[in-house]
C-alpha cells in the first residue's frame, strides 16, 4: 500500500478521455484503481481485500493457415485483456486455491485503442465480479477446510522491494504481426514445400505471432511492462498407408531468440517432412507384442521426459476440491497430507543416480538465447537464476510460485507461470536434464541389445519421433487420445518413427505400435543416456493438462539426452480400413 | 430464438462464364461419381454448395473502438444421398441408432478458390468421406425402418427436380472503416454517458456472401448478397439483481441505406434512457388477460407460435406435435388474417427485409409459400422433403453451413383485412379491460426474440420474452412501465384469442436458430389485440449492481444522463 500513495499523488494528471494511453499513464491508472478498490470495496462482514494485482495484455496478434500453398484463414488484428488476481482473507488463509471456477482470478477483454476510460470501466467491472467471488468464494473454502497447525499459507507475500518497470526488450524486430501478410506469406511459403501429388492428405502449416507488451501492477507495489513476443510456426503433413492406418508429422518453430529459417529454407523443411511420413507408409506393421529395453533418441527422448517428469518438479499445490453436485473440481489434493499435492516428488527418487536437473535462465533473446526468456514471473518475482530441481537423481526443491509448501520454507523461486486471469503455478521454463554418464551412440546400442537378449529379442526397439496429438487431430479420422488424458495415468503418443535396431547396426523401421500405460517409474529404469537433444514445446496453461490445439500453450524449452528405458511394453494397433479413401486424390 | 440481424442482396447481373471454383467443384465431383459407380452404391444426389464470406466488425464501448477487423473464410457443405429419393442415407433414424455420429460438417476452402490443387484436394478428401459414411448409413437407415413400427407419415425423403442455371455477378459491399470507427466511438460515448449505466456497445458488421452451388442433376447457381446491421446495445443491473439490456439494432441490404451519426446518436440516447428506465420500473407480476401486442411484437409472435409448426419437414418427425398437419382446409386463425412466407420480397413497409433470397440451401428458387387464407390453414413450408399432400418444395430449405438443410422460415407476412386504425387500438384494449373486470390491461411495445417448443414430450408452448411492457390502467391512470416478464402459451388457445388487428405493419428482423442452424429472417404483423394471453416471470439476475461507483467522468462526446451517482 505504502509504495501506492506517491502514485496517488498524481491522480490530477489524466489523459483526454478518447486519447490512447500511454504505458505509463496506463500503470498510473492500474494503480489508483487498485487503490481505490482496497479503500472502498467492502461487503458485509467479508473478509478483508489483502492483495490485488492487475495483468494488462496489449499485443497484436496475426495468425494465418494455409494448405499447400494456399491461404486458408488469416486473422490479424490488436488484443488488449485485463487479468485480476484477488485475495481476501489473510495470506495465511485466502480464498483461493480452492475449486471451481469463481476463485479470486478472472480476465476480460478491453478495447483494443485503450483509453483512460475504457482501462478504468474494465478495472471496475473486473474487480467488482472478481471481488464478489472471491468473498463467497472465502467462505465456501473456510466451510469444508480448517486449515492444519502447519498450514504453509496461502500465499507469500513478497520480502523484497517491488520491482518497477522494465524496458521493453525482447522483441524480434524483423518479426512484425503488425505487417500486413506477414504471417500469411510465410504460411503459404512453408506449405507450398508439401508435394500435390496426391501423396498427402493433409499438408498445412499454422502461423501465429503475438508481439507487446504485459504489464502487471499490483497492491504490493509492483511496477512492471514487460516484453510479450511469441511465435509460433508449424509445418503438419497426414499420410495414409495401404491399409487405412493415419501417420500424422510436423515441424515446429517456436521462438525465443534465433530467427526463423528462411523461406526456401521452411518450404525446404516441409518437402523433406512429407518425403519422411509418406515413407514411412511402407514399413511393415508390428504383429506380435514387444517386451524389452527401449531406445528414446532425438524427439522422443524429448516427448519422454516432458510426458513424465515435468509434473513431479512442479510445486504449487493444486487446488483442494470443491465437491460439486456433478464431481469435484480441483482434484489433487489430500487432506492428509498437505503437501503431497499434485504430482510432485519432493525428496524422492525420480531418475537413476548421478543424474541431475535443473530449470535454467536465460538472457534476454536478442541476444540469441536458446531458452525461453523470463525474467520476472507473473507474480512479479524475479527469475535470474537457475534453479537446481534434481541432484543424484532425487529432487532436492520445486519450481514455486507465490503459493507456499510448508516442506519448501524458501518459498517461490520466481517461476510462476499461466495465462492471465487464471490462477499461477510453478512451471518449467528451461529443463535441462544431465545423466550421471554418457555413453556413446553405438555403446548404447550395444548395451540395449544385450538387454533384450534376455528377453529373447534379436532387437532392440528405439524410437525417434512421436505422433503429435493435437497435429494428428486435424484429420476427422484421427482419433486423438490426448496424453495426461488416461484417468489411470500419463500416455506416450503414437510412435512415428520407430525401429528394429538389430546388432549388425540395420535400423529396419515399423509402424502400428503403441506403448501400454506408462508411468513415472519408467525413469527410474533408464539403465544408460547417450547425446544430449534439444526440443521446444508448448506447454498446456494448467498444470498436468492436455493441449488441444497445436498453436495454444506456453513457450518451453528441454534439453535431455537420449536414453535407454529397461523394459516397456509395446503391442500392436489395427488400421481402420474405414478410413481409407475410395477415390484416388487428385493429382496437380 | 430470435435475436437480431438484416440481410440484402444486390441486384444481380448475369454472369454465365464459369469460374475456376464452379469448374473445380464440377470436375472433383465428376471424378468421384465415377469411382463411386464402379464400387458400388453410388450416390443418387449430390450437391456442392461452397460459401464464399467476407466480414467486416467494428465495436465501439465507453467512446474507445473495442475492436475493428475484416475476415474472410471459404467453407464447403456436401450434400449427399445413397439409396433412393423414397428411401435414402439420410433419413432419420430412431432408437440406439440416432445416436450414430453425424458425419456432416463444413470444411474450410483456400480463400483463392482459384487455387486449383488446394481446393480440389479438400474437396475430395471431404466427399469422398461422406460417401463412405453415407454407405455405411444406408445399411442402418433399412435396418431400422425393418425393425421399428412404421412412422406416421410415410413419404419419400427427397423430391428430385429439373436442373436450374443462374449465374449471378455478386459484388461485396465495403465501408469507410476509419469513419465508422470515428462514429461509434460517439455513439458509445453516448450510450456511457449515464452513472446507470453498467456497460454498452455500438457495432456494424457488414457482411458479404457468394454462393456457387453444383449439384449432380446440373443445376448450377452463383448467387449472393449483403447484410449490414449497426446497432446499439446497453446494460446495467437493477437493485434486485435484474439483468437488464437494450438492443436497438438496425438492418439493411446496402451500405448506402446506413443512418446518419446524428440518428445514431438519438438512437443511442433513447436506448439508455429506456434502460435508466426499466432499472427504475417494478417487476411486473404473472397475468391472464388482455394484451395489446405492438407490430414487431406481434410480428415474433406469429413467427414463434405459428412458423417453426408449418415447417414441413416436421411432419414427418414422429417425436414432433404437428400441432397443424390435421388443419389443412379448416379455420385455425380469425377470418380475416392471412399468413404467407415469401422470401422473394427485399423490403416491405419501407424497410428491408432480412429473409430475402434468391435461392435456397438446396438450389431451388425461392418462393411464396400460402400458409393461412382467411383463417384457414393451407399448406406448409416445404423443402425437398416431400410430403404426402404436398410433393414439392416451395423454395424454404435452409441451413447455416455446417448443417442439414430443413423447411424454414424466410419473410412471414401476415396480413388482416379487416383493420382497426391503430390509434383506436388503445381504447379497444381498455374497453376489454373494462369487460373482464381488470384492473389493468398489458401493452407490450418491444420484444427480443423468443422460443417454442414443437415436440410432444415437453408443453408445446411458446414464449415471446417481452422487454418493454407496460400497465394500462382501466380507471385513466398514466401507464405504467414494467420489467421482467414474458409472454407465454399454447398456440392453438392463443390464436383463438386474436380480436382485432391494426392498421400498421411491425417489422421485425432477426435470426432465427433451429436443427439446421442460424438463418437470417424477417416476420410482419399489425398490431394485434388478444383478448387474453398469460404473462409469466422472466428469470431474474442474482447479483449485486457493482458495489462501487462507476469510475470518474463522462465519455468525451457523451452527454450526462438519467440518474445520479
Amino acid at each position: 500500500m505504502t509504495a501506492l500513495l506517491p502514485l496517488a499523488l498524481l491522480v490530477s494528471f489524466a489523459a483526454a478521455a478518447d486519447e490512447p494511453l500511454d504505458h505509463a499513464m496506463q500503470r498510473r491508472v492500474l494503480a489508483q484503481e487498485i487503490e481505490r478498490h482496497q479503500a472502498e470495496i467492502t461487503l458485509p462482514d467479508a473478509p478483508p481485500l489483502y492483495h490485488l494485482r492487475y495483468h494488462l495484455l496489449e499485443v497484436h496478434q496475426a495468425q494465418a493457415k494455409a494448405s499447400f500453398g494456399s491461404l486458408i484463414a488469416s486473422e490479424a488484428a490488436p488484443f488488449t485483456a485485463l487479468g485480476i488476481e484477488v485475495r481476501v482473507g489473510e495470506p495465511s488463509f485466502d480464498n483461493t486455491g480452492y475449486g471451481g471456477w469463481e476463485s479470486g482470478f478472472g480476465r476480460i477483454a478491453l478495447p483494443e485503442q485503450l483509453t483512460e476510460r475504457a482501462l478504468r470501466m474494465g478495472c471496475w467491472q473486473l474487480t467488482d465480479d472478481t471481488y464478489k467471488d472471491a468473498v463467497e468464494q472465502y467462505a465456501r473454502k473456510a466451510a469444508v477446510f480448517t486449515p492444519p497447525p502447519d498450514h504453509p499459507g496461502d500465499y507469500q507475500t513478497s520480502t523484497e522491494q517491488p520491482l518497477v518497470t522494465l524496458a521493453s526488450r525482447g522483441h524480434y524486430a524483423h518479426m512484425d504481426p503488425a505487417e500486413p501478410g506477414w504471417a500469411e506469406r510465410l504460411a503459404q511459403v512453408t506449405s507450398a514445400g508439401f508435394p500435390t501429388d496426391g501423396s498427402l492428405e493433409l499438408g498445412s502449416t499454422i502461423v501465429a505471432v503475438e508481439r507487446g507488451s504485459h504489464t502487471i501492477v499490483d497492491s504490493e507495489g509492483t511496477d512492471l511492462q514487460l516484453p510479450h513476443s511469441e511465435v509460433v510456426l508449424r509445418a503438419m503433413a497426414h499420410a495414409r498407408a495401404d491399409d487405412g492406418m493415419l501417420l500424422s508429422d510436423h515441424r515446429s518453430w517456436i521462438l525465443f531468440g534465433a530467427g526463423l529459417p528462411t523461406e526456401d529454407e521452411l518450404s525446404a523443411a516441409a518437402s523433406e517432412l512429407a518425403a519422411e511420413l509418406i515413407a514411412w507408409t511402407e514399413a511393415p506393421t508390428l504383429e506380435d507384442e514387444y517386451v524389452g529395453p527401449v531406445i528414446f533418441e532425438d524427439q522422443a527422448a524429448v516427448d519422454l521426459f516432458r510426458t513424465l517428469l515435468v509434473t513431479q518438479l512442479e510445486g504449487t499445490p493444486p487446488p483442494i476440491p470443491f465437491e460439486a453436485r456433478f464431481g469435484a473440481m480441483g482434484e489433487g489434493f489430500s487432506f492428509a497430507d498437505d503437501s503431497a499435492g499434485g504430482g510432485a516428488r519432493l525428496n524422492r527418487r525420480v531418475l537413476p543416480a548421478g543424474w541431475a536437473v535443473r530449470d535454467a535462465v536465460f538472457p534476454n533473446p536478442e541476444d540469441g538465447a536458446p531458452g525461453v526468456f523470463q525474467p520476472i514471473d507473473v507474480e512479479g518475482t524475479k527469475s535470474t537464476a537457475p534453479v537446481q530441481l534434481v541432484e543424484d537423481g532425487i529432487v532436492r526443491t520445486l519450481l514455486m510460485s507465490r503459493v507456499p509448501r510448508k516442506d519448501i520454507p524458501s518459498g517461490t523461486n520466481g517461476r510462476a507461470r499461466g495465462s492471465i486471469g487464471s490462477r499461477p503455478a510453478g512451471r518449467v521454463t528451461n529443463l535441462e536434464v544431465t545423466p550421471g554418464k554418457r555413453a556413446s551412440e553405438r555403446k548404447l546400442r550395444k548395451q540395449a541389445l544385450a538387454l533384450a537378449a534376455a528377453y529373447g529379442h534379436d532387437h532392440v526397439i528405439l524410437v525417434r519421433r512421436f505422433q503429435d496429438d493435437t497435429v494428428r487431430a486435424q484429420d476427422r479420422s484421427g482419433n486423438a487420445a490426448y496424453s495426461y488424458l488416461s484417468e489411470d495415468g500419463p500416455r506416450l503418443p503414437l510412435p512415428l518413427q520407430l525401429y528394429r535396431v538389430y546388432a549388425d547396426g540395420r535400423e529396419e523401421p515399423i509402424r502400428g505400435a503403441a506403448f501400454t500405460k506408462v508411468d513415472r517409474w519408467v525413469l527410474r529404469d533408464i539403465v544408460a543416456a547417450g547425446e544430449q537433444v534439444e526440443g521446444r514445446y508448448l506447454a498446456p496453461f494448467e498444470p498436468g493438462g492436455a493441449s488441444f490445439s497445436p498453436l495454444v500453450g506456453m513457450p518451453t524449452s528441454i534439453s535431455v539426452p537420449a536414453v535407454l528405458v529397461e523394459e516397456l511394453e509395446l503391442v500392436p494397433v489395427s488400421a481402420d480400413p474405414r478410413s481409407k479413401p475410395a477415390v484416388p486424390a487428385p493429382v496437380e | 430464438m430470435l435475436t437480431i440481424a438484416l440481410t440484402a442482396l444486390l441486384l444481380p447481373a448475369q454472369a454465365q462464364d464459369t469460374s475456376a471454383l464452379e469448374d473445380a467443384l464440377t470436375a472433383e465431383l465428376g471424378r468421384a461419381m465415377a469411382v463411386f459407380e464402379e464400387r458400388g452404391e453410388p450416390p443418387y444426389y449430390v450437391a456442392l454448395a461452397v460459401e464464399e464470406k467476407e466480414t467486416t466488425r467494428i465495436a465501439a464501448t465507453a467512446g474507445a473502438i473495442m475492436s475493428s477487423d475484416s475476415d474472410q473464410v471459404a467453407t464447403m457443405d456436401v450434400e449427399l444421398r445413397v439409396g433412393t429419393p423414397e428411401l435414402d442415407s439420410t433419413h432419420p433414424l430412431r432408437g440406439m441408432s440416432s445416436l450414430r455420429e453425424d458425419a456432416r460438417r463444413a470444411i474450410t476452402l483456400p480463400l483463392d478458390t482459384s487455387d486449383a490443387y488446394p481446393l480440389r484436394h479438400a474437396v475430395w478428401k471431404e466427399l469422398d468421406a461422406r460417401w463412405r459414411d453415407a454407405v455405411e448409413r444406408i445399411v442402418v437407415v433399412r435396418s431400422n425402418q425393418t425393425v421399428k413400427v412404421e412412422e406416421e407419415i410415410v413419404a419419400p425423403d427427397f423430391e428430385l427436380r429439373e436442373p436450374t442455371v443462374d449465374r449471378q455477378e455478386v459484388q461485396f459491399q465495403e465501408v469507410d472503416a476509419d469513419a465508422w470507427e470515428a462514429t461509434l466511438k460517439k455513439v458509445s460515448a453516448q450510450l456511457d454517458a449515464s452513472d446507470r449505466v453498467h456497460h454498452s456497445r455500438a457495432v456494424l458488421q457488414v457482411e458479404n456472401l457468394r454462393e456457387t452451388f453444383v449439384d449432380t442433376e446440373g443445376t448450377r447457381l452463383v448467387h449472393g448478397g449483403s447484410w449490414v446491421k449497426v446497432g446499439v446495445s446497453v446494460g446495467a443491473t437493477a437493485a434486485d439483481g435484474d439483468e437488464l439490456s437494450i438492443d436497438r439494432i438496425l438492418s439493411y441490404r446496402s451500405v448506402d441505406s446506413l443512418p446518419d451519426e446524428a440518428a445514431l446518436l438519438a438512437l443511442a440516447e433513447e436506448a439508455r434512457d429506456l434502460l435508466v428506465a426499466q432499472l427504475d420500473a417494478p417487476r411486473g407480476e404473472p397475468y391472464s388477460g388482455p394484451v395489446l401486442l405492438d407490430g414487431r411484437a406481434a410480428a415474433v409472435f406469429f413467427h414463434e407460435v405459428l412458423g417453426h409448426r408449418v415447417e414441413g419437414h416436421r411432419m414427418k418427425l414422429d417425436h414432433e406435435g404437428k400441432t397443424f398437419l390435421e388443419y389443412v382446409g379448416r379455420p385455425i386463425l380469425p377470418d380475416f388474417i392471412d399468413i404467407y412466407d415469401d422470401p422473394t420480397l427485399a423490403e416491405l413497409a419501407g424497410e428491408d427485409l432480412n429473409g430475402f433470397y434468391a435461392y435456397d440451401d438446396e438450389g431451388v428458387p425461392a418462393e411464396r409459400a400460402v400458409i393461412v387464407e382467411d383463417g384457414v390453414f393451407q399448406g406448409f413450408l416445404m423443402a425437398r422433403s416431400p410430403l404426402p399432400d404436398f410433393p414439392h418444395t416451395n423454395g424454404h430449405g435452409r441451413r447455416s453451413t455446417g448443417k442439414a438443410p430443413t423447411s424454414r422460415m424466410g419473410n412471414t407476412i401476415i396480413e388482416a383485412s379487416e383493420t382497426v386504425p391503430r390509434a383506436k387500438l388503445r381504447a379497444e384494449l381498455i374497453r376489454e379491460v373494462k369487460a373482464q373486470g381488470l384492473e389493468y390491461g398489458l401493452y407490450i411495445e418491444e420484444i427480443a426474440g423468443g422460443f417454442t417448443m414443437t415436440g410432444r414430450v415437453l408443453p408445446n408452448a411458446f414464449n415471446v420474452r417481452a422487454i418493454t411492457s407496460w400497465k394500462v390502467f382501466a380507471d385513466g391512470r398514466p401507464d405504467e412501465l414494467i420489467r421482467g416478464v414474458d409472454l407465454v402459451g399454447t398456440p392453438l388457445v392463443a390464436f383463438g384469442n386474436i380480436v382485432a388487428a391494426g392498421d400498421d405493419q411491425g417489422v421485425f428482423n432477426g435470426t432465427c436458430g433451429a436443427s439446421s442452424g442460424w438463418v437470417p429472417v424477417s416476420a410482419v404483423s399489425p398490431t394485434l389485440l388478444l383478448r387474453e394471453v398469460e404473462l409469466q416471470l422472466k428469470e431474474k439476475g442474482e447479483d449485486r449492481p457493482p458495489l462501487l461507483p462507476k469510475p470518474d467522468g463522462p465519455p468525451a462526446g457523451g452527454q450526462a444522463a438519467g440518474g445520479a451517482r
